[in-house]
């Protein structure tokens, strides 16, 4: 399965880890993806974690994950001589992905049109490449928050609470490039043969805000009424976070069937049946109650325990993991949801293998090392033709390294 | 607002509440023919039945499942036949969209299709080239086959939902994220293609095992490298950032106003503090003025920039900070980002009929294509509105259709609990 995209190549130009996303889905699917960076390897290569604490263009955790298969070249593709470059190397591509500053990308994809017609560019950046705040300097936070889904995250509705927090870092980037490879996948679908260049946009914001996880929808379609969800809601139990005799459990569906369920899973069967508790009018009324019964419940069973028992009942019920409990993770373990594979100066890299896979296939995921920054530049001019005269007239200027 | 990158392609929905519909919704967008088959007589999950419902517009008129903004924001540009599948007639019907299909999609919990009698085996019998795509929670096969969750359970399992939040706060306090409903989406039209372009080289559907829980791992890049390089488990930090000072929420006035600011380098530094009059900030010699300074004093910079910011006006300070160019953003609600300059610029909004809310403003699209021209939209679907254009384009006649009804094998109401 992992040869499905085997037929395609695909060109990164820039250095942002939405790009790199976006591009990874097919180095890990089997296309050709060449990154072309620029001289200061950008977000992707610079960006922590490291390795051992230890800052190098080589050992960042985003690109080492991020870059797996590709291969890498260093051009100054704001340059003439560079974009020409850049131009022999997209002559085949079927697609060229570009996280660059709104001018420069521009500029680039003009190029392209120019020099290589028939080649579909993809741009992506924080608000589209035109527009009064095309130039705005945006972080992954800050995107998070304008397109609503950080105002989502309100503690309560407690006029002193805590501001709304965000989520991992680099989330929004990763699904900006999750979205820039889903446009990009069914461009390769469409226009398979190249006879159409499409030149398309994934702006970060609107890739955001039109998705769920946003409020604006429920806001727009009740007049301004309701913009969250009332998970602190007095009849909305069980829902939330709950303490374990060692940990955590979650619980989401506080909502028939699943109420029901849950009563007769705690030992409280005639709940399920209690007006008092399936009246919504009601419930409110009765939310100490079921928690004084369903907290030492919890406090006395392990997070696991609790999880069998809410399952075996059909609980929307999880325990909540550190990333070390969900890599060993017995269900991780027996789908091969992590994989590793070797990167040169770091050894064995444990990494989330790809969401899908065939149904009942013993395939391994296998990931390839991602590039040295600039690995592959050389062979690439000599590939092109650049004698060694220009080779070294090009390095000796910064055109290329 | 769609576009024809997908056209050709039949997708039959057998999915409810958001990843799937979703995705599917996208599937639409992009041109595929989305048949969703809602479930009946049980309403699914995001079609309330009661108006009390917090889900459930107060405006317009109808019952309260065709007036649910969950079910609403997922499901545009589809088709709709509400089917049940527990009948025989249900199950014929079933087998005949099956028949014409490209893709299946269900997200029911692991070995439910099969025990419907829908499932992989089943459908090769009809339909070898057609792909089944199922996307449980932790994926069809493993230990956990049948277990159920939303996508705020995944972020748990992940290991995201523990390290969000302020620091310091109790685990009680984690809010629930539905991240994982938007990122299955999308990974979901990249599988979509993937079976297509595995059917054109085996020459025959695929059956494609999705688990939405380790879609979400993919995702959080920085824990998992984090863990994989050093063995660590990111720190729950807030809006803050290891890296970055100042780096995080600012309250501004008004009622739990918040603005996030964010100066990367020196550069932005400066800018910042000629903003917020502070030039004294960035001058050399002040402990602040360099990296370095900032990071050994990033409780004092916070506090200092909250202090001045409490009183500004969200709009005047970012406008501010933007000029100088700081990363500054309010946290906007909805009605910001509707009146945002760059989306009305890019005519990003789009107006979207339904019978029972009127014409609303939606979101646009997730992507755009500057060289095609956009597409008209599908309204919305009511429930079962398409039943019997679907199936008299599977051969049935309307006797057949209308007994179909009689005995509840189709229909387009549920019986509302107000």
């Amino acid at each position: 399965m992992q040869e499905i995209f085997n037929d395609y190549k695909i060109v990164e130009i820039g250095g942002g880890v939405a790009l790199a996303a976006a591009g990874k889905q097919f180095s890990d699917f089997g296309s050709t993806v060449l990154k072309i960076e620029n001289m200061d390897g950008g977000e992707i290569r610079r960006s922590p974690p490291f390795f051992q604490d230890k800052p190098s263009m080589n050992s960042g955790g985003m690109h080492i994950f991020l870059d797996t298969g590709k291969q890498s070249v260093i051009i100054n593709y704001t340059s003439t001589s560079g974009m020409q470059i850049v131009n022999k190397i997209v002559s085949d591509a079927n697609l060229v992905i570009i996280e660059e500053k709104p001018d420069v990308a521009l500029q680039i994809i003009a190029a392209i049109k120019i020099a290589n017609p028939n080649t579909s560019t993809l741009a992506i950046s924080p608000h589209g490449l035109q527009g009064p705040y095309a130039n705005r300097l945006e972080s992954d936070l800050s995107i998070f928050a304008q397109s609503t889904r950080l105002a989502r995250q309100r503690p309560s509705m407690d006029k002193d609470s805590l501001a709304p927090v965000g989520y991992a870092p680099y989330t929004t980037a990763m699904q900006v490039g999750l979205t820039a490879g889903a446009i990009a996948s069914a461009i390769l679908w469409k226009n398979n043969n190249k006879s159409f260049a499409y030149h398309a946009e994934v702006s970060a914001v609107e890739a955001l805000a039109s998705n769920v996880d946003t409020p604006f929808v429920a806001w727009a379609l009740t007049d301004g009424v309701m913009n969250y969800a009332p998970a602190s809601g007095r009849a909305a139990y069980p829902t939330g976070v709950y303490e374990c005799s060692d940990g955590h459990v979650q619980f989401t569906g506080a909502d028939s069937p699943f109420f029901e369920r849950c009563c007769i899973a705690i030992g409280r069967p005639e709940w399920a049946e209690d007006e008092r508790f399936l009246d919504l009018n009601q419930k409110p009324n009765h939310r100490e109650e079921f928690l004084a019964h369903i907290i030492p419940w919890l406090k006395s069973r392990t997070k696991l325990e609790v999880f069998k028992i809410m399952q075996e009942a059909k609980v929307l019920c999880t325990p909540v993991f550190t990333v070390e409990e969900a890599i060993n993770d017995p269900q991780a373990i027996a789908r091969k949801s992590f994989t590793t594979f070797n990167q040169e100066d770091i050894g064995d890299v444990v990494s989330p293998a790809y969401p899908f896979k065939e149904y009942m296939s013993d395939e391994e995921w296998i990931l390839k090392p991602a590039p040295k920054f600039g690995e592959h530049t050389q062979k690439l001019l000599e590939k092109l033709d650049y004698s060694t005269a220009e080779q070294q007239a090009l390095f000796r200027i910064g055109i290329v390294k | 607002m769609s576009y024809d990158l997908l056209d050709g392609i039949r997708i039959i929905e057998l999915a409810e509440v958001w990843a799937g519909p979703t995705a599917c919704s996208f599937m639409g967008d992009l041109g595929a023919d989305v048949v969703k088959i809602e479930s009946f007589p049980r309403n699914s999950p995001t079609r309330p039945l009661f108006s009390s419902d917090w889900r459930v517009s107060p405006a317009g008129t109808g019952p309260p499942y065709e007036r649910a903004w969950a079910h609403l924001q997922a499901n545009r540009n589809k088709r709709n036949i509400a089917l049940d599948l527990k009948t025989n007639e249900g199950l014929d019907i079933f087998n005949k969209l099956a028949k014409g299909a490209d893709i299946i999609i269900e997200s029911f919990s692991a070995g439910t299709i099969d025990k419907l009698g829908i499932g992989w085996d089943a459908l090769q019998k009809i339909n070898k080239q057609a792909s089944l795509i199922s996307i449980p929670g932790w994926g069809v096969e493993g230990i956990y086959k049948g277990y159920v969750s939303f996508g705020t359970g995944f972020d748990c399992v992940t290991g995201h939902a523990i390290m969000r939040g302020h620091p310091g706060r109790k685990e009680e306090e984690i809010l629930g994220s539905t991240h994982s409903d938007a990122t299955v989406a999308q990974a979901l039209v990249f599988a979509v293609v993937s079976a297509m372009q595995s059917r054109n080289k085996n020459k025959k559907g695929i059956y494609i095992d999705f688990s939405q829980v380790q879609q979400l791992t993919t995702q959080l890049v920085s824990l998992y490298s984090e863990w994989a390089l050093n063995k660590r488990e990111m720190p729950r930090m807030g809006n803050e950032n290891e890296f970055i000072v100042p780096h995080s929420s600012f309250p501004v006035a008004g009622e739990y106003q918040w603005v996030i600011i964010v100066a990367e380098n020196d550069e932005q530094w400066n800018g910042l503090c000629k903003a917020l009059q502070k030039d004294e900030w960035a001058k050399f010699g002040h402990e602040w003025a360099t990296i370095s300074g900032r990071l050994a004093n990033r409780d004092a910079v916070h506090e200092a920039i909250a202090k001045i910011t409490a009183s500004m006006d969200s709009d005047d300070l970012c406008s501010l900070l933007q000029a100088e160019g700081v990363i500054a953003s309010s946290v906007a609600e909805p009605a910001e980002l509707l009146a945002s300059e760059q989306l009305g610029y890019r005519q990003w909004f789009q107006s979207l009929d339904n019978q029972f809310l009127g014409t609303r403003i939606y979101p646009g699209l997730s992507w755009s294509i500057n060289n095609v021209e956009n597409l008209p939209n599908k309204p919305y679907g009511s429930l079962g509105e398409d039943n019997h254009s679907i199936l008299s384009e599977l051969g049935f006649t309307q006797k057949e259709i209308k007994n179909f009804e009689k005995n509840l094998v189709i229909g387009n109401k549920y019986e509302v609990k107000d």
